[in-house]
Order: C-alpha cells, then sequence, then structure tokens
C-alpha cells in the first residue's frame, strides 16, 4: 500500500473529487555520465550534483543578500544536508544587476542531443537570468550557442539544434533579475524534460499487475495519449521531440487528488520506453504512446553473465539491472532481510543464453520472495509478502464484485541444479495444468518445497474482479478487503489494477484479487465462536491461531440543535486481533473463553492490536475486526457504526398582523432529533489452523 | 449601454431584466455506485453564459443562428460576473431555444423569445 496522507486517502472515495494525473517526461539519454562542473568560485553548500536531480525548485536558505532573507521561518540556515542547492555562487551581482558569471556543465555517454533547458529559481526572492549565453559544444566544427536578452521566463529551453556527441554545456549569466543577488542555478537539462498534466494528456492508463507464483513475469504499463496537432511528436518533424526518445528513458507519473485547495500527488511508477512504444492513432491527431515498468524492460533483455557470479539474492538484484547501463547499477531494492540471502549457481553455463527475465523468477523461487517495481522509486524490488492493503466498499464500485474460480494445478514438476527431479502435488489432481520448473538456483529438494509453497499458494480458489472509482493508494502485492453487504467482506491479495483516466476524470478502474484457498499451507481450519474447550488432534503438533476480541459499539450521535445538524458517532474499532504459530501435542486440551478477550490456554486477543482496516486471513479470504460495520456478525469482532447525528431543527418567524404593526409568531417546520445510538460491536471468535 | 457578448465576432445587444447570466460551472461526470450512492467526477471548470433576447433584426439573427448552428465552437467575448472587464474564450453551444415567429414587417419576418447557452469548451481550474 503506497502511503498518503488522510487528507488524500479521504479525498479519494470522497462524493467530490477531482482527480489529477502527471507525467514527468525525462528524455535524456539513459547513459549519460556527468562529468565536473567547472566556474566562479560558489558557496561552500553549493552542489552541482543537484543540476540533474530533476528538483526544480530551490530550498529556502537564508543568507545576507539585502531584502531576500524572510524571518517567517520559511528559510534554512545553510549548510543544510538536505538542501537543494544546485549552483550558487559566492559573489552578488552589483547594484546595476550586471556581472558575469561562466560555468561549464561536462558530461558523456550522449549520442545525439536537440535540446537543452536551464531552470532558474522559482522564488521572487531570488530572481533569474535576464541576459546570458548558452554553448552547447561536441567540438570545434559541431557547436550551437543561443543569447538570451531581457529574459523574464523561469524555465529556458534551447532548442532548434542537432548534435552528436556533445560534450559540455557552457552557460554565461551577464544580467540578473534583481540587484545584489547570488547566482543560483537549481537544474540544467541535457536533453528534454517536461511535466505534462490533465491539458497536456487526453489519456493517462495504468494498467498494474503482477504473479505470485513466480511462474511467469507480467508488469506493469502505461499508455499515455496526448494531442498531436502541432505535429510534436511526428517521426518526421525535425522541430519536434520524437528523435529524443530512445529506449530506457523514464517517466515518473503520479496521481493526485485536490485536497482542500491543493492538490497532493502520490507516485504510481516509473515507465520507460521500449521499441516501438510510439503509436499515432485518428490520422495522427493523438499519439499514444505504451511504456513499461523496469520489470518490462528486462523480461525478454538477455542476460549477460557478469565474473565473478553474485552469490547473495541483492548481489544478483543488482546484476539484474546493471543490464540495462551504469545508471541503473543501483536501482533496485532488496528487503533487507532477504538481501544476504545466499543464492548461487553452480557455473555460467547454467544460465547461459538466458533472459533477465528467466534469471529473476529462478531468484525469487529460491528466496520465497517475488518481484515487484516499485511506485516511488521505480526501482526493480524483491521481497516478501505484506498484509496489509485498502477496504473496496460498495459506496466506490460501480459493479457488484464478480467471483470466478482460480486455475488449479495438479503438480509441480521441479529439476533441481544436480538434475535430481521432484514432483509436488497441486491444489488438485484433476487439474489438467501440470507446471515444469528447471532451476539452476534450487539445489536441494527441501529448496524445491519452499519453491512449491509459494507457487501452490497462488492456484485454487477464487478470483475477485472488481470495477471502481480507482484508488492510487493500493499496490499490487496489497491484501485488499471487497464489502459485499453491509455485513459481510472478504478478502483477496491485489493481482491487478488498472488507473483509467479518459475525458478528464479516473473511472471504471478494475482490479483482480486473487482469493487462493492456500490448500497447501493447511489441511484444516476450524472456527470457534463459543466459549468451552478444544482438544488437539492426533499427530498434530503446530497450530496457526488467529484470536479475535470484541468489536467495540458505535458512538453515540450527538443531538441536532436549531443551529446545527448533530455529529454522527465515531465508528466503533475491530476488536484485538492476535496471530501466531504456536507448537502443541497431541491430546492437548485448550480452554476457549469467548468475550471481551478472547482466550485460547495461555494465548490471548488482549496480547493482539487493533487493526485500523481490519485483520485479513489471506488463507481463507474472510476478514475479522473491521471498524465501523453497519450490520456486524457475532464471531468476527467486528466493530459498529456509529450512530447518525441528529438533524438540525427548521424554524422560522412569520409576520402575521394585518396592520403596519409586525407580529411575529414562530412556526416550526421541524423539530431538531435526537442522535443515534451506535451500532454494537460483536463478539469475536478464535480460527484455527492444522494440518492433518 | 455596454456590451455584453460578442459571439463570432457578432455583437449581441445588450439584454437587462435578468436575461444575461455568466457564471463559473463544474464540469464532470455523475457516477452511481453499486450502493446507490452517486458520486461526482470532477474534470475542471468552464464558463457558461446564459442569453436571451425579445427579438432581433433579421440579418442579425441570420449571422447569429448560422454560427449557433454550426455545430463547431467558436470565439466569445463576454462580461463575466466577477466585476472584470471583458474576457474572451472558446465556446460551444449547450442548448438553444428555437425563436417563435413574432411578426413581419417590410416584407420580412421577425422572430422573437430568443434564448441559448453557451459552454466553454476547455476546463480549467
Amino acid at each position: 500500500m503506497i502511503s498518503a496522507s488522510t487528507g488524500y486517502k479521504n479525498a479519494i472515495i470522497a462524493q467530490r473529487r477531482r482527480m489529477r494525473v502527471r507525467a514527468a517526461v525525462d528524455l535524456s539519454d539513459p547513459d549519460i555520465v556527468y562529468g565536473s562542473v567547472t566556474g566562479d568560485t560558489e558557496t561552500d553548500w553549493a552542489d552541482n550534483a543537484q543540476l540533474h536531480d530533476r528538483v526544480l525548485e530551490l530550498t529556502p536558505l537564508a543568507s545576507l543578500e539585502p531584502g531576500r532573507w524572510l524571518l517567517d521561518g520559511s528559510f534554512q540556515l545553510p549548510p543544510d544536508p538536505l538542501a537543494e542547492v544546485g549552483i550558487e555562487t559566492s559573489a552578488l551581482f552589483a547594484d546595476d544587476k550586471t556581472k558575469t558569471f561562466t560555468y561549464t556543465i561536462n558530461f558523456s555517454g550522449v549520442e545525439f542531443l536537440q535540446e537543452c533547458a536551464v531552470y532558474w529559481p522559482t522564488g521572487d526572492y531570488d530572481g533569474y537570468g535576464v541576459d546570458f549565453d548558452v554553448l552547447i559544444y561536441a567540438d570545434a566544427s559541431h557547436q550551437y550557442s543561443e543569447s538570451f536578452t531581457g529574459n523574464t521566463e523561469r524555465a529556458v529551453r534551447i532548442t532548434g539544434f542537432e548534435l552528436y556527441n556533445p560534450a559540455y554545456v557552457q552557460i554565461t549569466v551577464t544580467k540578473w533579475s534583481l540587484p545584489l543577488r547570488r547566482l543560483r542555478i537549481p537544474e540544467i537539462v541535457i536533453g528534454v524534460f517536461e511535466i505534462w498534466g490533465n491539458s497536456e494528456l487526453a489519456g493517462f492508463n495504468l494498467n498494474m499487475q503482477g504473479a505470485f507464483t513466480n511462474l511467469s513475469l507480467p508488469y506493469c504499463t502505461c499508455t499515455l495519449t496526448m494531442d498531436n496537432l502541432d505535429r510534436r511528436f511526428e517521426p518526421r518533424n525535425k522541430a519536434g521531440i520524437f528523435r529524443s526518445i530512445e529506449d530506457r528513458q523514464g517517466i515518473k507519473t503520479s496521481v493526485g487528488v485536490d485536497v482542500g485547495g491543493d492538490t497532493e500527488y502520490i507516485p504510481t511508477g516509473t515507465y520507460y520506453q521500449y521499441n516501438g512504444g510510439w503509436r499515432t492513432s485518428n490520422n495522427d491527431i493523438t499519439m499514444k504512446w505504451d511504456l513499461v515498468d523496469i520489470i518490462g524492460l528486462l523480461a525478454d533483455r538477455r542476460f549477460d553473465v557478469p565474473s565473478p557470479l553474485p552469490t547473495t539474492l541483492s548481489g544478483w538484484a543488482e546484476a539484474l539491472v546493471s543490464q540495462l547501463g551504469a545508471n541503473f547499477a543501483t536501482h533496485y531494492h532488496v528487503d533487507p532481510d532477504y538481501a544476504a540471502l545466499s543464492v548461487t549457481v553452480a557455473n555460467d553455463d547454467a544460465i547461459a543464453d538466458v533472459s533477465c527475465g528467466e534469471i529473476l523468477m529462478w531468484i525469487c523461487q529460491a528466496t520465497e520472495t517475488w518481484p515487484r517495481a516499485d511506485a516511488k522509486t521505480g526501482y526493480l524490488t524483491i521481497e516478501p509478502f505484506w498484509s496489509e492493503g485498502n477496504i473496496l466498499t460498495l459506496g466506490n464500485l460501480e459493479n457488484y464484485p464478480t467471483m470466478t474460480g482460480n486455475d488449479d494445478i495438479a503438480r509441480i514438476d521441479f529439476t533441481l541444479s544436480d538434475g535430481t527431479e521432484l514432483s509436488i502435488g497441486g491444489t488438485s489432481s484433476s487439474s489438467s495444468n501440470t507446471v515444469s520448473v528447471s532451476n539452476p538456483f534450487l539445489h536441494t529438494e527441501a529448496a524445491a518445497r519452499a519453491a512449491a509453497r509459494m507457487m501452490l499458494a497462488a492456484y485454487g480458489g477464487n478470483r475477485i474482479e472488481t470495477v471502481g472509482r480507482g484508488d492510487p493508494t493500493s499496490e499490487i502485492g496489497d491484501v485488499s478487503t471487497v464489502q459485499l453487504d453491509a455485513s459481510n467482506a472478504t478478502t483477496g491479495r491485489l493481482l491487478q489494477q488498472t488507473i483509467d483516466f479518459n475525458n478528464g476524470v479516473v473511472r471504471g478502474c478494475k482490479s483482480v484479487l486473487l482469493q487462493a484457498d492456500g490448500s497447501y499451507l493447511y489441511e484444516e481450519r476450524l472456527v470457534l465462536t463459543t466459549s468451552g474447550t478444544w482438544t488437539v488432534p492426533a499427530d498434530v503438533t503446530s497450530l496457526r491461531l488467529i484470536l479475535v476480541g470484541h468489536g467495540y459499539d458505535g458512538g453515540h450521535g450527538t443531538d441536532g440543535t436549531w443551529d446545527d445538524a448533530g455529529t454522527p458517532g465515531a465508528d466503533g474499532a475491530g476488536g484485538k486481533v492476535w496471530a501466531g504459530t504456536v507448537t502443541v501435542t497431541p491430546a492437548q486440551v485448550f480452554s476457549i473463553s469467548i468475550g471481551e478477550n478472547t482466550v485460547m490456554g495461555a494465548y490471548s486477543s488482549a496480547n493482539g492490536v487493533i487493526y485500523p482496516r481490519g485483520y485479513t486471513d489471506v488463507i481463507s479470504g474472510d476478514s475479522y475486526a473491521r471498524p465501523g460495520v453497519e450490520a456486524p456478525v457475532a464471531g468476527t469482532g467486528d466493530g459498529g457504526m456509529g450512530g447518525a447525528g441528529g438533524y438540525q431543527g427548521q424554524k422560522r418567524e412569520v409576520d402575521v398582523s394585518e396592520d403596519e404593526l409586525p407580529i411575529y409568531h414562530t412556526v416550526i417546520d421541524a423539530y431538531p432529533t435526537p442522535g443515534e445510538a451506535g451500532v454494537a460491536g460483536v463478539a469475536g471468535c478464535v480460527v484455527i489452523y492444522y494440518d492433518k | 449601454m455596454i456590451t455584453q457578448l460578442i459571439v463570432n465576432g457578432i455583437y449581441l445587444p445588450q439584454t437587462a431584466g435578468d436575461k444575461y447570466r455568466c457564471y463559473p460551472a463544474e464540469l464532470g461526470t455523475q457516477v452511481d455506485m453499486i450502493s446507490g450512492r452517486r458520486v461526482w467526477e470532477i474534470r475542471g471548470h468552464v464558463t457558461k453564459i446564459d442569453y436571451s433576447y425579445d427579438y432581433l433584426t433579421p440579418a442579425l439573427w441570420a449571422q447569429l443562428a448560422a454560427v449557433l448552428r454550426s455545430g463547431t465552437a467558436f470565439p466569445v467575448s463576454y462580461l463575466p460576473d466577477d466585476g472584470g472587464g471583458m474576457v474572451s474564450s472558446t465556446f460551444m453551444v449547450e442548448s438553444l431555444t428555437p425563436p417563435v415567429f413574432a411578426f413581419s414587417r417590410r416584407g420580412e419576418a421577425y422572430w422573437h423569445n430568443i434564448a441559448f447557452t453557451l459552454r466553454e469548451v476547455e476546463p480549467h481550474d
């Protein structure tokens, strides 16, 4: 689940909402290597590496430049390690705003360049370049320069040239917009960098998907649709930007919603250009751009075997993203608990002529993890499953959820690294579906069984399909709860979702949740909702327990008055939930108490926690201890919905006199009504899983 | 007399008596959820103009009708209700009340009860 403010979450499900989409289009060469920045003396805290970090606004840093430092707490004192600075000169422009500063930004690895841009500070107190020259240099006979006089723009694009293998950009500023100011430059873009929003994008469609079996490698895609009336995206138009587009250029996307008077955005992934990504439609009136996430970039790419071979999960992750170029070498994240896991292969031959996608699936099979592209960073991320997610209510779904059977599997046939063959039974022996896995990273039967456990957990059971308003905070892999009616809900792991922005609004977003039956995980499941005793069956030595306490009552709504309507009562929280795996002895007798706390022997829900969105039992798909349920069912530990506030009374003064002296009578149209009691929370339960 | 409305270069006579209205309106889509809840997905804001007039000269009405019935967007300069001066933007016809025959004079037909609503094409904040 992508973190977002409470305001954002509330605005997403509000009755009226305004959504906005944003794509930061960065068409600089993905292989660019930034070199030194040379020029006039700068302040000690200037940071020239920030000239290409795509952060366009400077942190306000206090200085003694006259009339610049506002004493309103908005300025930080330098040096500030978190500050965005860029270029900042030690010397000041003169009283008449003139002085000459020259900086050269060196770089390499750029094959072709047809545009660059200089971003000036956005703060009025900082000013901007008025008179300046920009030189783009390839060699003595291939260079382009442009002079600007009387500029008033905060961002200046330099276009109209085509240079191969440029070496540096030099900028010489001779006049600033304010006197006695330092020269500041937050960003210099070697290429094309633009922010496209609702006005520029006719369509913005995210299709997010994942696979939890590690037997296939679906990836997320983004389709941007732009107006092309000016032929800017026309391949034959040399003045357009088409020639600047190449593989592996990243477009950061985000989806925002208006919260109060502002718009809050959350990241929804970085998507990359790949072969054949552009399409025209409607007779070139619009242009469609299909992009893929980092897994899509890797999936079919041939894996060049590194030397020496990596030996850990994080080492393999680094080796994979490095296939995309040196600038991608750090674009990965592995869960810290899994990063150092030993992941080895016998020799180079075992992984010769395979794709990056195959390597990625194999190493995840060997470590009980799964791969995804992180929404915030765009990085390849390898981690285990998590158990949190959003709630999909019927008030935000356009159709009733539909449930279809999920695929079963008869068996999985493994071939281990030493050639050993192993067959593991699936979810249904009658299924015609079998899978063969030949993974050179699996060396033992135990490792194969662990891989199979994860694969089988995604087979059998159901798929839940929904169409709703769309929630960008949901992430593939989330365990989401789907409301079925006033009392019931079910859960599943989010397998696929779309965020569809068309005609200026987000709607009709589809989700698919996987509710695998997990039959491989535990053979038996019991739900106890009354007090008493329970005896551990013979041969059972381990139990998976979920103890759900009593849900809390919804608060009483306040009474309405003549002046105001009453306030609804607060929703009651779900009961505390404790879950864990415990060791037992066969025939052991447990006392069960279902009360405020649910107690089973030495284990109690009192030692658990309250889950703000309820607790999801991924194995069964049931949800427990949800807050604010309209009609909670006993045995779920759900909290009750808060009572409605009373209605405001309505009265008015009416002049009933028949002469000039008014006589007022109060006419009461409606009396204020009392607030309503909240719904009572209900008792919890004990859920027991075990293998026979 | 001030100018209230210029439609595609056609100056329309000032109209009073609650017959000219210019106001911002939300542009969006209503969607019914399965629970019965109706939600509103806001796309942006557009300016709307309501204008009506008793009768125009036959020549003026002929020009105006050609624009309003063209089915395409056209430039409009209008007097906003926020106290500012004339503003220009591109509008389309949202509704058009067909005029009814009023009388004839010197062999020309006069039509009256002309009324239409214009809506700005591009939404904005």
